[in-house]
């Protein structure tokens, strides 16, 4: 049973401004749920919608069976970290911790045991409870703020970008601490990011949203392997996707002089989208019978591997491939493979996934087992 | 050439000597500027009449020029307590009301999506730039009108109203600068709107409370043509109009040495109060609240 369900949610400002165009999810108890995409597209608005802080124009939020739509933020038992973590200034770490549950007039020995529980948790040193969150550094008032999410034990938990004020390095650290301390917890939760790393690593399933539309919500293998979408397809995974616009011609896509062939389609349209991870791509090896041969013209070197930018042969399309560091070419022109297995084929029109026939089978067996 | 960079070397650090001097100097004068009419005001305060009306001046009294008599003056054959009682207390009462009603005016303009919002703050700064010598003679009719007059509310209001546009202003723009970030997390954290506002809010709101306060106090407390005008009674005179009406024993002597003594005494408490609340006017109060 979802703990958490959101129903044909929707969430208008005016005619033109509708962060939130009819959504519907769940999310069961120690599922951990990310939504990202690009600024703008409603992921902190949808937050801010099961938080009970905005209203929504239409759908409802459910929490454990109940419609909490008319239940002020304070009573849907619900704990939400801030991007900018939100600590009040002028109390001291403890107050601050124990502030959702002094309003809640929890006793002061109760309030103490947790607080000494969760601080343990966290690792939070006793000699910080009290300073105010002025002298603490950025990852102790990251962990204050988390630790008054966890005291409160609430049904479910919102976090907003938590780590995204946290320097590279920390932040990888917290990273993998919230993973192990999220499953600890067995609640839901929700989490809003614009960086793929964290959803990716982080999360049980991830939803992506463009335009306060739901574009594709699966797990991070899914995501990543059949991307729903063209747009799907260009946001996760980095370095981005090639995706090349193609002439169609009988049962090939022509790209400059050569063919790629193309899945088995009902019917063939004049153009379509040809994607391809640049880490899918490579050097050509003379068995390989679907290449594409090149003009080097740009070489970055990301140590582990090198990501080179190819014109293809008469043509103006570019086409950027993650190689192995040790791989030697040609200087100046080079032969890649791309093999059919990594292509992804998407509408022109819709940018939707184009979905093989012959293939199908075989990706509804993955999905079943993923 | 060996001896042209030494030359110009000597020129740079007599230059920027120089500059120093003439920095100093500007600041003695500036600052000459604006106390020499405080210095001026103490210094009479303290001497004898003989050396007042001294011609040429006498600027630097010397001890046997020295005297008390004019605060005693003051002290006894007027009641000049009892002026300062009730100008501590009209602008106490203003500055309370002001705060009480100005900071909810300003909350609710920064945060709440109020249709027109802009047309409110636009008619606030409007009421700023009228002058208010203009008002006194419409503002009397309303005092008789309500008979008010000599009554303490009658200058209460008044001075209330002359500063609500400035606190609705200074409050207003503090309260945006103010993350909302916290207020959400307050009411997560089950705050109600109340609570929050009081719990939360005013604690971090004092630094701009205390600095309009203190500015429409130091406006009640020195405003003149109002408390001239709807004040005639002796015993609820303010300080102001109290000081300039201190009389001589004759209508041609004027009473400079008791003038300069009441203003030096009506000034203390105004410089006590800023001293006092300057230690909480401190700046970053809301450090640490969000991102660092």
């Amino acid at each position: 049973m979802a703990k958490l369900e959101l129903h044909n949610l929707q969430k208008q400002y005016n005619p033109k401004t509708i962060p939130i165009k009819d959504i519907s999810l769940g999310v069961e108890d120690g599922e951990f749920l990310t939504f990202i995409g690009p600024s703008g597209c409603g992921k902190s608005t949808m937050l801010r919608l099961i938080a009970g802080l905005e209203e929504p124009t239409q759908g409802q939020v459910v929490i454990n069976e109940r419609t909490v739509n008319n239940i002020p933020p304070g009573d849907r038992n619900i704990a939400m970290v801030f991007q900018s973590y939100a600590l009040y200034p002028h109390l001291t770490v403890a107050e601050n911790i124990s502030s959702p549950l002094k309003i809640r007039k929890t006793s002061k020995q109760e309030i103490q045991q947790r607080i000494q529980k969760v601080i343990h948790q966290l690792g939070l040193s006793e000699s910080l409870l009290e300073r105010k969150p002025g002298q603490l550094s950025g990852g102790q008032r990251q962990r204050v703020a988390l630790a008054r999410a966890l005291v409160r034990d609430p049904e479910v938990f919102l976090l907003d970008e938590p780590l995204s004020n946290l320097d590279a390095l920390l932040r990888e650290q917290v990273r993998a601490e919230l993973k192990q301390l999220f499953k600890s917890q067995n609640k839901p939760v929700v989490y809003v990011t614009h960086d793929q790393t964290e959803a990716m690593t982080l999360s049980s399933r991830i939803a992506l949203l463009y335009e306060g539309v739901l574009q594709q919500l699966d797990t991070p293998y899914q995501i990543y392997s059949y991307p729903a979408n063209s747009f799907v397809a260009s946001f996760m995974g980095s370095p981005q996707m090639n995706l090349l616009t193609l002439n169609c011609q009988g049962n090939h896509a022509v790209l400059g002089n050569y063919e790629i062939a193309l899945p088995e389609l009902s019917s063939v349209p004049r153009q379509i989208i040809l994607g391809i991870r640049p880490e899918d791509v490579r050097l050509a090896k003379p068995e390989d019978t679907q290449t594409v041969e090149g003009n080097v013209y740009l070489v970055e070197d990301l140590g582990k591997e090198k990501l080179l930018s190819v014109q293809v042969k008469n043509s103006e399309i570019t086409i950027r491939g993650l190689l192995p560091a040790d791989q030697t070419w040609d200087e100046e022109n080079v032969t890649l493979a791309l093999p059919a297995r990594a292509i992804h084929w998407f509408d022109l029109e819709s940018g939707d996934r184009i979905q093989a026939k012959s293939s199908q089978t075989s990706v509804s067996s993955e999905r079943k087992s993923a | 050439m060996a001896v042209a960079p030494k030359q110009s070397a000597e020129g740079n650090a007599s230059k920027i000597s120089r500059k120093r001097v003439i920095l100093w100097v500007s600041i003695f004068l500036v600052v000459v500027f604006c106390l020499a009419p405080v210095l001026w005001q103490l210094l009479t305060s303290f001497k004898i009449n003989d050396a007042i009306s001294a011609v040429p001046n006498v600027y630097f009294p010397s001890f046997d020029q020295l005297t008390l008599n004019h605060y005693m003056a003051v002290f006894t054959g007027h009641p000049f307590a009892r002026y300062m009682f009730n100008s501590a207390f009209v602008a106490f009462c203003a500055t309370i009301l002001c705060l009480a009603t100005g900071a909810p005016a300003a909350y609710a303009l920064a945060r709440l999506r109020i249709p027109g919002h802009r047309i409110y703050v636009a008619g606030v700064l409007i009421v700023v730039l009228f002058p208010y010598v203009l008002l006194f003679l419409g503002l009397f009719e309303v005092v008789q009108a309500f008979g008010i007059g000599n009554n303490y509310l009658a200058l209460i209001i008044p001075y209330t109203g002359r500063n609500l546009p400035l606190t609705i202003l200074v409050m207003r723009s503090f309260f945006s600068q103010l993350p909302k970030d916290l207020e959400d997390s307050a009411k997560v954290d089950g705050y109600n709107t109340v609570q929050m506002l009081i719990r939360i809010v005013l604690p971090m709101t004092v630094p701009a409370l205390v600095t309009t306060g203190i500015l429409a106090f130091i406006f009640s407390w020195n405003e003149y043509i109002f408390a001239l005008t709807f004040v005639t009674r002796e015993t609820m005179k303010t300080l102001p109009v109290g000081i300039a009406q201190l009389g001589a024993q004759t209508v041609f002597e004027i009473p400079y040495g008791p003038i300069a003594a009441a203003t030096i005494a009506g000034t203390i408490p105004l410089i006590l109060l800023v001293l006092f609340f300057q230690r909480r006017i401190v700046q970053g109060l809301t450090a640490g609240a969000v991102k660092g």
